[in-house]
């Protein structure tokens, strides 16, 4: 499941570049990244957060067969709470320990920060640090998950794994 | 009267159809939660970065999740050639037309409850002022949402047949509803290509009737705007039926009866 998902996401990079480009066009914006090399370890720190992120999502999907449905909505608190579309200080401050805990948030936190420029490298390390936490945390909880979707299948004796 | 029947028949085992992929837990979410997530994500961007106030993007939203119909009338139809009952439709003498539009009959007053629920947090949660509106008129304005919603369902599960895969062409849909039917962003500041896609679209003029009645508007004024988006909305599902129509004819031509 690991590798499949890593796949797909190395597959959507090429999304990635044409949401970019054709937005850029399309809105008359410039893409400028003000520090390459913060950003490139940014990039691929959240590359790996987010395929936690999925891998975990994707554990949920198999223990319940309508998840699947929502999982385009399942986007919209990750968005809200991610700090991806509005920063989180317009949220009420009860919801920051949520944005906390989510590695989205401090991916994007990371990429918005390094791209920007404005925030010395040295200031990015406690952000890293925090993304790469969250990234090993999520992966601690996708694996009972995956025992559970194992466990199931075994007691039901099939291979469908739902 | 047999026509009654069979057009009742066909749309309760539609609806029933619904909970072959969906948990009735999941069901309740996708009446509650979906409304309030989305009201909540596009309230939040329009307070950011929009320029009209807060009401602007939340009545937007709550007539938007009148768009529920979409995914189960297309999928409905799109299913029957993944489960294999399309030999039996291509086979009956059943009228095609009641058939074919039974399937979003229920499915429409499902997405009215939706947009009801939606409604209802609209003001208990973001406090939306519906002190002054034109109940009558915007319960239409809500029906009328949804029969666009239900139309284009049909469309999309027919063109299912040709292209891609139903839940993929519904997702596309609704991202072109949210972002193309006024809801989040004034048709009148769109570029001109994608104020005509707007215009092609149900749930265009819905959306803005409601707008005006929910201010306390006159049904009289905004029956136009309803009277065409029902047109336009109708448009979509002939042309659903014109689809599976001309899908039926070629796989009748071919013998594959479940394909062309």
């Amino acid at each position: 499941m690991a590798g499949r998902l890593l796949g797909t996401m190395v597959f959507s990079l090429g999304s990635v570049a044409v949401s970019y480009s054709v937005g850029a066009w399309l809105f008359n914006y410039e893409i400028a990244v003000e520090d390459p090399l913060a950003f490139a370890v940014s990039c691929l720190l959240a590359f790996v957060a987010l395929w936690s992120s999925a891998l975990a999502m994707s554990a949920l999907g198999v223990l319940s067969r309508s998840i699947h449905s929502f999982l385009n909505i399942f986007e919209y608190p990750v968005y809200i709470l991610a700090g991806f579309l509005v920063p989180i200080a317009l949220l009420p401050g009860w919801t920051n320990i949520g944005s906390y805990l989510l590695p989205p948030f401090w991916a994007a936190l990371a990429l918005h920060s390094s791209a920007g420029g404005h925030v010395p490298r040295g200031d990015l390390l406690p952000v890293w640090a925090m993304l790469i936490l969250s990234t090993l945390a999520t992966l601690l909880i996708a694996r009972p998950l995956y025992g559970l979707v194992l466990a199931r299948a075994r007691a039901s004796g099939t291979l469908a794994l739902s | 009267m047999a026509s009654v029947g069979l057009f009742v028949a066909t749309a309760v085992f539609s609806y029933r159809a619904l909970f072959l992929w969906l948990t009735p837990s999941a069901y309740l979410f996708s009446k509650i939660g979906v409304p309030l997530l989305q009201m909540t994500l596009f309230s939040l961007i329009g307070g950011f970065g929009g320029a009209q106030p807060a009401s602007f993007y939340v009545l937007g939203n709550a007539m938007l999740a009148g768009y529920r119909p979409i995914y189960p009338v297309a999928t409905t139809i799109a299913a029957e050639g993944v489960h294999g009952t399309l030999p039996y439709v291509t086979a009956s003498p059943a009228n095609r037309a009641i058939l074919f539009f039974a399937r979003g009959a229920i499915h429409v007053f499902d997405g009215l409850q939706s947009v009801g629920v939606a409604f209802l947090l609209a003001v208990l949660v973001f406090q939306l002022d519906v002190s002054s509106a034109n109940w009558q008129g915007l319960v239409l304005a809500m029906f009328v949402a949804t029969c666009g919603a239900g139309a284009i369902g049909l469309f999309l599960g027919s063109a299912a047949y040709l292209v891609l895969d139903a839940a993929f062409l519904a997702n596309n849909a609704l991202m072109v509803l949210i972002l193309l039917t006024g809801a989040n962003i004034e048709i009148a500041e769109l570029p001109d290509p994608l104020r005509a896609m707007s215009l092609a679209l149900p749930m265009t003029r819905s959306i803005a009737a409601a707008r005006s009645l929910a201010g306390g508007g006159s049904l009289e004024e905004n029956i136009a705007l309803l009277g065409a988006d029902l047109l336009v909305a109708t448009a979509w599902a002939i042309v659903g039926l014109l689809v599976v129509s001309l899908v039926e004819r070629e796989s009748r031509r071919r013998g594959t009866l479940d394909s062309v």
